[in-house]
């Protein structure tokens, strides 16, 4: 063990060297002077390296960071709260180790929030002085609430023996909520400076006055749709973080009883990354929506201009993160005894999911050759080009998440044999499949009811293009008949056939049927184009949870006919979880570069222009090597911070997980009935 | 006896060289199909060497999720390499360690060698448009309550109700914008605004189809009145590979002309404008 700290500390510190080698290019390219009209004081140097560089470097690491900070609180409360539930101590183990990793982090999170801080103050007065003229009263109650989280935090993780049982654990417990309200709170604060940024509100562009209050600067056009998408994305990647520690830590295990934990929290951290994972794309795409909604020349620029091929690498990304958790979930099927029934559906689901990600990274302009280009007659290829649209990256990203909730579902059915019949499941069961069902025929039918009434004037369209919209809330209902259909199979115990059927008729209508009229839309009433990704993402959401329902529901108490044999995972699978952490991490370092970079030569869009030698957008050559390299460095340090955080731990698991892991074979998530 | 199935390296192999054979041989006569063209569509080498990279993945995901996968997928591979009884694997593996390297060797032969084409090219579709473009509205897709009145008096239609007379303020401006179309637009453009006037050919980067749906119905008005006036000269240089031929028509054509022929486009094209979300 030691030699393997040893180790770590040695690969950190390269780490940390090779990083600040590399990003020194970069840095020494533009030596900062004043731009045209723009006064010394407006900018300065960090000795003599580019300001805008610097800023770069230490905002992407505090937001690194803070994502992880945010995001772990999340998911630690909710494995506290199984615990408590269930009575399962190692759920309490899990809760609490997983905050040990977030006390560790949080004081370097606040340092380099502290360094970001002066490093703008420093190098960008005029516009924090700005900032500050429009903020400076949520900039108060930010600082105060880092007490709070702070104090907050220390109660929960220092508190967890004091308060570990009768009203005392459900005090704990709710100062583990209290502790993710104040996370929410300083987040969606930080989040409106940034959003301000890209859609200023509340002020008179011409003479810089505020129009209106703080709260109308808070609350500007993208500052909503951007907490949504980092409330989800800092849960997924906490999730994808913790389970490569798990992953790092098992392969450094020397003993069955650290293997099997180890193996454990890597899946609990796998499923918890996946299900944030899961909705991520319809919060990105709302976020991007919002996007076009307040400029489309920012929406323009994002997708079809100077950011289009940034769009391709984030594909690619995302298509690892979903191959990835499903490559893991598939090898952990071989370490269920049971699951061989399932593995043969492996291979198809690995046909879907390759395909979708084939067109979800078709670009719309492919490269091509001159030859090429004379053959296809123009620089788009005729048939292919449909590949790069929307409604082809709608209809594949929905088939994709569909697939992967597949992936789950097999796996959590691995070791399980007959099931009770619905009707001996008790009345909580039909309750809560009832109520998931309300829910989502209210969502559905509020939908479709607007879509059926929508004015085609509303969308600046003739009136003959109301069609379009009645056969889109047709579908819609259609898709609600076979939800209520699916749920009247299950309780007339034939809940695995609803299952199938609801997932089957979701995949066909919202990728073949909306897929293709997407395309018909696109030309026919394109303004209405948005509204058919709403309806995707509603039909699938809504067939998640009301599977997830039925499967709970349809599996609770059933034949267990063989064990998870915790640890008996392949190696590989554990890598597979490093590179989800991995490529969380750059997802994030490029999509901040997108985020940030849209503004172009804007500090405040059109609002405050940048005049300094760094307005410019970097190529991609420089993002590449700017987000590699900070990426390298906050790996390494959070490796680092882990090190450190483990430096006073036991070097065996916490008692009693040698008889658990040898008596019950899978956690209790899975078979507990109170769940 | 029983049927003898292929282990999985061989159907690994064989699922990549029929998913080539269909790239290479079959998509050219779908894609014909598809699009409804006189001549073969081949499948572009960028897209070639995308889909090939990923049907690799893909089977080396399906491969490395199992152990037993993973030995059976190398054992034709470590037989051939390790197999000292059977003399047919020891001639095949003398005939490999001849070809393999010639084949690698002809393959950096052909990489190296100089070509007279030009490398692909990666376009970006919709190069960042100045800003004070971005504010600009089309004034005739929505004319103001002064301009219908103004009709309704020039066309004595006081009867008319004022929605009705917008609208047909509207159908004139389009038409108007139709002909300046046809005296300005039609040679590269195309009557039918596909792209395919009488001059096209003559260009390398042909002149935009607007019937396809990812050009200007992705765009909100502004966009297309820069292009118009600016022309493929004022395009950013960051706009790759700047090799638009289209004209700046901004001393040729007034602010006013260049507004009603995006009028007509759209409208020839059978196509809406990106609405503004936030007005």
């Amino acid at each position: 063990m030691r030699c393997t700290r040893a180790a770590v500390a040695r690969l950190s510190l390269f780490l940390l060297l090779l990083f600040f080698i590399v990003s020194l290019t970069p840095f020494a390219q533009a030596q900062p002077q004043p731009g045209p009209g723009a006064a010394d004081s407006d900018y300065r140097s960090f000795f003599g390296l580019d300001p805008r560089n610097v800023v770069w470097v230490v905002a992407e690491l505090h937001l690194m960071f803070a994502a992880f900070v945010l995001g772990v609180p999340i998911f630690a409360v909710i494995v506290e709260f199984i615990g408590m539930r269930t009575g399962d101590v190692r759920y309490d183990h899990l809760a609490r180790e997983f905050t040990k990793l977030l006390s560790a982090a949080f004081t370097t999170t606040a340092s380099l929030g502290g360094l970001l801080v002066f490093v703008l103050f420093g190098l960008y007065p005029t516009l924090m002085r700005f900032l500050t003229q429009v903020f400076h009263t949520s900039m108060y109650i930010y600082g105060l609430l880092f007490f709070a989280e702070a104090f907050t935090l220390y109660l929960y993780f220092y508190g967890w023996d004091a308060m570990k049982a009768g009203r005392g654990k459900w005090t704990h417990f709710a100062l583990g909520i209290l502790l993710n309200v104040w996370g929410t709170i300083i987040m969606g604060i930080a989040n409106s400076w940034t959003t301000y940024m890209m859609s200023p509100s509340g002020i008179d562009p011409q003479t810089m006055q505020l129009t209106g209050s703080t709260w109308d600067a808070v609350a500007n056009h993208l500052w909503m749709p951007l907490n949504i998408h980092r409330f989800l994305a800092n849960i997924m990647f906490g999730g994808f973080v913790a389970g490569a520690y798990a992953a790092i830590k098992l392969l450094s295990s020397t003993t069955d009883e650290e293997r099997a934990h180890y193996d454990w929290m890597g899946y609990i951290g796998n499923f918890i990354g996946v299900a944030a994972l899961i909705p991520l794309p319809f919060a990105g795409y709302y976020l991007g929506r919002e996007v076009y909604s307040f400029s489309p020349v920012m929406g323009n620029n994002m997708m079809g201009g100077a950011f289009s091929w940034t769009f391709i690498m984030q594909a690619m990304l995302i298509g690892m993160l979903f191959i990835g958790a499903n490559f893991y979930l598939w090898s952990g099927m071989r370490r269920i005894q049971g699951a061989e029934r399932y593995l043969k559906y492996i291979k198809y689901l690995n046909i879907i999911l390759i395909v979708c990600f084939a067109v979800w990274l078709t670009p719309h302009n492919l490269p091509l050759s001159s030859e090429e280009q004379m053959l296809m007659g123009g620089q788009y290829h005729p048939v292919l080009k449909y590949l790069g649209l929307m409604p082809a990256k709608n209809a594949v990203i929905n088939f994709i998440i569909l697939s992967t909730f597949f992936s789950f579902l097999i796996y959590r059915r691995g070791n399980k044999g007959r099931t009770l019949p619905f009707s001996d499941q008790g009345k909580v069961a039909k309750i809560v499949i009832l109520t998931v069902l309300l829910l989502c025929l209210f969502f559905l039918g509020a939908w479709a009811w607007n879509l059926y009434q929508l004015s085609p004037r509303e969308l600046d369209l003739q009136p003959d293009r109301a069609p379009y919209f009645e056969f889109v809330s047709y579908l819609i209902v259609a898709e609600m008949l076979v939800a209520v259909f699916a749920v009247f199979l299950t309780f007339r115990n034939r809940g695995i056939l609803g299952q199938g059927i609801y997932f089957a008729s979701t995949a066909f209508l919202v990728t073949f049927v909306l897929g293709v009229y997407g395309f018909v839309i696109l030309e026919k009433a394109n303004p209405f184009l948005r509204h058919i990704a709403v309806s995707q993402v509603l039909m699938v959401l809504s067939a998640l949870l009301l599977n997830a329902a039925i499967d709970i529901f349809q599996f609770r108490k059933a034949e267990i006919i063989g064990q998870i044999l915790w640890g008996k995972i392949s190696m590989r699978s554990q890598y597979a979880l490093i590179l989800l952490a991995l490529t969380a991490v750059m997802t994030m370092g490029l999509m901040g570069f997108v985020r940030s970079g849209l503004r172009e030569d804007w500090h405040v869009y059109g609002v405050m222009r940048d005049t300094s030698p760094s307005a410019f957008t970097p190529t991609q050559g420089d993002m590449s090597w700017m987000v590699g390299g900070i990426s390298i460095v906050f790996l390494a340090l959070v490796t680092f911070v882990f090190w450190l955080g483990g430096l006073g731990e036991k070097k065996t698991p916490p008692a009693g997980f040698r008889d658990e892991f040898a008596t019950a074979p899978r956690p209790a998530i899975e078979h507990n009935p109170k769940l | 006896m029983a049927k003898k199935r292929p282990g999985v390296f061989w159907s690994t192999v064989l699922t990549l060289v029929v998913l080539y054979g269909f790239m290479e041989f079959v998509f050219p006569y779908f894609a014909m199909w598809v699009a409804g063209t006189d001549h073969l569509l081949p499948a572009p080498s960028a897209f070639m060497l995308i889909y090939m990279a990923l049907a690799l993945i893909a089977s080396l995901v399906y491969v490395y999720s199992d152990d037993e996968k993973i030995r059976e997928f190398w054992a034709p591979v470590l037989a051939l390499l390790r197999e000292d009884e059977n003399r047919r694997t020891i001639q095949v593996r003398k005939v490999l360690a001849v070809v393999l390297p010639l084949l690698v060797g002809a393959y950096l032969f052909f990489q190296q060698m100089p070509r007279a084409n030009p490398p692909l090219e990666s376009r970006m579709q919709h190069p960042t448009i100045p800003g004070k473009y971005e504010k600009l509205r089309n004034p005739y897709r929505d004319p103001e309550p002064g301009l219908v009145r103004a009709f309704m008096q020039e066309r004595n239609l006081q009867g008319v109700p004022e929605a009705k007379a917008k609208q047909m303020l509207i159908q004139e401006y389009v038409m108007e914008g139709r002909m300046l179309y046809g005296k300005n637009c039609v040679p590269c453009h195309g009557a039918k605004v596909d792209g395919t006037g009488l001059l096209a050919r003559g260009f390398r980067l042909k002149p935009a189809n607007f019937t396809d749906p990812g050009t200007i119905a992705t765009l909100v008005e502004s966009y297309p009145f820069w292009r118009i006036q600016e022309g493929g000269v004022a395009l950013p240089s960051e706009a790759s590979p700047w090799d638009s031929a289209m004209p700046a028509w901004k001393g040729q054509l007034t602010d006013e002309q260049i507004w009603k022929i995006i009028l007509a486009e759209y409208d020839l094209a059978g196509v809406e404008p990106r609405v503004v979300g936030m007005k």
